[in-house]
């Protein structure tokens, strides 16, 4: 057995499942590699050769991709970090159309949030630059970020802007993670590999 | 009016996609299934799949699943060090994970009970 594990066709192929695992902690990897060595090992005694054996198991990085794969979901779906949900979300994103969407609308959530939160603290120390005015003949306010609104705008909130656009942040953020998370969460079993008729 | 009728699909071609879909969906339960009476480790759970079903899973896609249904409190997992030299990894449900199990073995049954009716006079067509 233990000869067999030393087989240069085993170690190249554990060792590009290795190189494909990149970014995934120690432990799992070396957790992955030793389960995989047993198939291997276990697999090629019963009337497998070897070379059969990893043909089996299949391509290598498609492996190590499918176990990152799953890696990264489960980062997406418990952490509360924007960049988890989005590189999980960009995983499904390859697989559907519809999970490009989630992607977009997350990016543009994080996005409009960021500004948000820049926006409050700039605030404090550009308070005429920045803030929501209301131009004159306009329709709607605008939050402006680059200086003053047109003569004759009216600015809306004041110092008040501060408050309320760090809770717009704050509100902004947790319902793009939600939605992310919930996302990743709900498509995540439609992703992955599938049953094959036996022959 | 006259039917319209376009170019005529290929039905072998559909029917893989449609079959490929079904069989996904069905991967977390069979997975399950094979734990519901004892502890297996992965090649134990293709082998018990190849001897209790026409479904084999596709090797490399039974150890990516089982993480994540670890990761997901579905099964626990143990290393046994085996005779044959090297350690297996076993995997039990969990109590969450036997509950999903019957959960989706429910659903499954319900699902294809519905059904049954719908495609008898199929079946009963590709007989005849």
């Amino acid at each position: 057995m233990n000869d067999l594990n030393r087989d240069p066709a085993v170690e190249r192929y554990l060792e590009r499942v290795r190189t494909s695992l990149r970014g995934m902690r120690r432990r799992e990897v070396d957790e992955i590699l030793r389960e995989l060595r047993g198939h291997i090992a276990e697999r090629a005694t019963s009337a497998h050769d070897v070379g059969a054996v990893l043909d089996a198991l299949g391509d290598p990085a498609d492996l190590g991709e499918e176990y990152r794969g799953e890696d990264v979901l489960d980062h997406g779906v418990c952490s509360h970090a924007p960049l988890s949900i989005l590189h999980g979300l960009m995983l499904l994103g390859r697989r559907s159309w519809s999970s490009r969407g989630a992607l977009v609308l997350a990016t543009l959530g994080y996005v409009l949030a960021i500004v948000l939160g820049a926006a409050s603290v700039e605030k404090l120390f550009s308070p005429h630059e920045v803030g929501l005015w209301q131009p004159a003949g306009a329709a709607l306010p605008r939050v402006m970020v680059d200086g003053a609104a047109s003569p004759g705008s009216r600015e809306l909130l004041g110092w008040w802007f501060v408050p309320v656009a760090a809770a717009a942040f704050g509100i902004l953020l947790l319902l793009t993670n939600h939605f992310g998370r919930w996302w990743i969460r709900r498509r995540r079993g439609e992703r992955g590999s599938w049953l094959h008729p036996a022959a | 009016m006259a039917w319209r009728t376009q170019a005529e699909p290929d039905p072998v071609r559909a029917t893989d996609k449609w079959e490929v879909q079904l069989r996904k969906g069905c991967l977390e339960l069979a997975i399950l299934a094979s734990l519901w009476s004892e502890d297996r480790y992965g090649l134990e759970i293709l082998r018990w799949l190849e001897g209790e079903s026409d479904l084999v899973l596709s090797e490399g896609t039974v150890y990516p699943l089982l993480a994540r249904l670890r990761v997901d409190g579905m099964v626990d997992a143990r290393w046994v060090e085996a005779e044959a030299g090297h350690p297996r990894k076993y995997y039990r449900l969990t109590r969450a994970g036997r509950r999903r199990a019957v959960l989706m073995a429910r659903l499954w049954a319900k699902f294809t009970a519905g059904l049954g009716g719908l495609i008898a006079p199929l079946l009963a067509e590709g007989r005849s």
